[in-house]
């Protein structure tokens, strides 16, 4: 299997590139709930301190 | 997209959909960061306004979209609102000004590129203030931090430091430095990056004060870098592409670090590099980190593994990695491999046999590291596809052969780092180590299970030894430095130097002689344990090898057990060899 199809995508996508930020503050469809609450659960793993490093 | 994720080297058109893709959850993550502020006005403090800023970057973005994405996609702001994310979730103990009015830069920055007027208050961090994109000031003062007021007004934006003192954030201004697009040029392929020294987050983690580099350190590491890109246009053109459409910043690490490149699921296109290496090594590094990028981009966009817990041996570290964390080790290490196994028939002969070295080591890592996770049942479809198409590429890596002799030395330092790994971080099942003690005790045949409910230890911060795997590495690729080291075994370092000395010197009796009397001593000493699995092998008493370099934690736990319950002091060797036939 080299191809991609829809059903191993994440079916939770929500695409924010084409939403202006004026509208993104403002925002309430399931889709962007749900994908909010995603960023929430990821961000108590997540501390911002996670490096790849290749050491010598 | 995927297909050609798969052969390792993406183009430009799906560069662009990762990066695309990394971008929509960056815009999402910042409306995350501004509800998680509304619901947590206590963590937010009275010096930041969220919904400000974000009016401001609102504002920017009607006048350039792509100035704005440029900021926002800025990997240092990626790293921040990651940070800024986990430490201000409900609970959390209250970030301070200076990291979260990192807000108020990034909006401030997006507003002077966007020509947007406003005036907003921003933190100065050891007498800087950092604006992502824009430039550095340097201010009057050392104070951890303190508050400025930013007028963005396009050309003419300034700092106004206090009412009478401002700075202009012109190119004229001494105090002012703006920020630089890094460039080369080779054959046509431009490489055009951010270069980026003094962003507090530049490191990927917790701000640094401003960059202490000295100019000669910064010209060395530049040039370093244009001839890396020079290598990487010569040879190896197709990732010289892929990093020409990927890469957004460069960020030098100092070169008194052992880190040679370093990057960040947080922040997509950002590459650490030092000038600690040859042009190649250079170059490599930044092959390598690329891909981390394009891994982490994939993986918001896909379900590469089904188990996000489990914790595993991964060949190249010291701790125990999650399982996508040796998936980014097996798609980085064989994009590296593959650097090698183009570089090797363009390099001069001497230069050779160090690149046949680091090829057949780290061909040996990814191969192990590939069969374990073909093997988990814990990859979903797409990431069994993945790493059957790495596995393929490595196939082909694996078909150029290096002489015995230096295959030999890889395969014993690849064995000695994950024995040693199991004795530090497996604990065996004490019902096999009870059932094998009573057996050796009893006299009757061992058993020793396929599987066991081994228990792996959380991590720390200690490196496993290195001494042996150092010299064998020498043995390799410094041949001159290693007969020096023989000359005077007594001076190596670590608790077996003379056992070492003999096992690297091929002297299979003598080493395990000497590991054995060291463990008669000190029935503890891991290093020992594992060098006499090394010497058993040279000896060719595979049961032993087999016991002490495949399942170390129960042959040395069960022998320990044994210590504890009888008076008599067994062979070590005799052991391993006894526990081995049973494996």
């Amino acid at each position: 299997m080299t191809t991609l199809t829809d059903a191993d995508l994440d079916s939770n996508l929500v695409d924010l590139t084409t939403v202006s930020l004026e509208e993104l503050r403002v925002l309430h469809t399931p889709g962007l709930v749900s994908a909010l609450q995603r960023t929430y659960a990821a961000a108590a793993f997540n501390t911002g301190n996670e490096l790849q490093q290749q050491q010598q | 997209m995927f297909e050609q994720f798969c052969t390792g080297v993406v183009d430009a058109d799906t560069m662009a959909v990762l990066e695309k893709s990394q971008y929509s959850h960056r815009r999402l993550a910042f409306r995350a960061l501004l509800d998680q502020f509304a619901a947590n006005p206590h963590v937010v403090g009275a010096l930041v306004d969220p919904e400000r800023a974000w009016r401001i970057l609102a504002a920017a973005e009607e006048r350039d979209s792509d100035a704005v994405a440029d900021v926002l996609m800025y990997p240092t702001v990626g790293v921040w609102l990651t940070r800024a994310l986990h430490h201000t979730r409900p609970a959390s103990s209250s970030p301070t000004w200076g990291e979260l009015g990192y807000l108020h830069l990034i909006a401030a920055a997006a507003a002077i590129r966007c020509g947007v007027p406003c005036t907003l208050r921003v933190p100065a961090s050891h007498g800087a203030i950092t604006l992502p994109t824009v430039g550095q000031a340097r201010v009057p003062g050392s104070f951890p931090v303190g508050t400025v007021e930013a007028i963005c007004a396009g050309p003419n934006s300034r700092l106004q430091i206090t009412k009478d003192v401002h700075v202009d954030l012109a190119t004229t201004s001494p105090a002012f430095t703006p920020s630089e697009r890094y460039t080369c040029q080779s054959r046509g392929l431009v490489l055009r990056a951010w270069f980026e020294d003094r962003d507090p987050y530049r490191g990927f983690g917790a701000p640094m004060p401003p960059s202490t580099l000295a100019d000669s350190a910064l010209a060395e590491w530049r040039k370093l870098v244009a001839e890396a890109w020079d290598v990487l246009t010569l040879h190896h053109q197709p990732h010289a592409r892929e990093l020409a459409a990927g890469l957004r910043t460069l960020v030098p690490i100092r070169p008194d670090s052992d880190v040679v490149g370093a990057s960040s699921p947080s922040a997509f296109g950002g590459i650490g590099l030092s000038a600690n290496g040859s042009a190649a090594e250079i170059a490599e590094a930044m092959v390598h980190e690329l891909q981390h990028s394009k891994l982490n981009a994939l993986l918001g966009l896909v379900k590469l593994v089904q188990d996000e817990e489990t914790r595993c041996y991964a060949p190249w570290r010291d701790d125990s990695r999650p399982l996508v964390g040796l998936l980014h080790g097996v798609v980085a290490f064989t994009s590296g491999v593959e650097f090698w196994l183009t570089q090797r028939d363009v390099m001069e002969e001497a230069e050779g046999h160090g690149v046949d070295f680091d090829m057949a080591f780290r061909r040996l890592q990814v191969r192990r590291a590939v069969r374990f996770l073909l093997n988990s049942g814990k990859l979903t479809n797409v990431g069994s596809a993945l790493v059957a198409a790495v596995s393929r590429r490595l196939l082909v890596c694996e078909q150029v052969s290096v002489v015995p002799e230096l295959a030999a030395i890889v395969t014993a330092m690849v064995d000695d780092h994950r024995a040693l790994w199991r004795l530090r971080f497996i604990r065996p099942d004490a019902n096999v180590i009870d059932s094998l003690a009573d057996a050796w005790l009893s006299g009757t045949t061992p058993s020793v299970p396929a599987t066991a409910d081994n228990k792996l230890l959380p991590d720390d911060q200690r490196r496993l030894p290195a001494n042996r795997r150092n010299l064998l590495r020498a043995k390799a690729v410094e041949p001159d430095l290693f007969a020096s080291l023989m000359s005077r075994p007594a001076t190596l370092p670590g608790t077996t130097p003379r056992a070492d000395a003999a096992l690297c010197l091929g002297d299979g009796d003598g080493a395990a002689a000497a590991y054995r009397a060291v463990l008669c001593d000190d029935p503890y000493d891991a290093q020992a344990w594992v060098g006499l699995g090394l010497a058993m092998r040279i000896r060719r008493r595979t049961a032993a090898a087999t016991a002490l370099l495949i399942r170390p934690e129960i042959t040395v736990s069960a022998y320990r057990r044994v210590r504890l319950l009888d008076e008599t002091q067994p062979d070590p060797r005799e052991f391993a060899d006894w526990v081995g036939r049973a494996l």
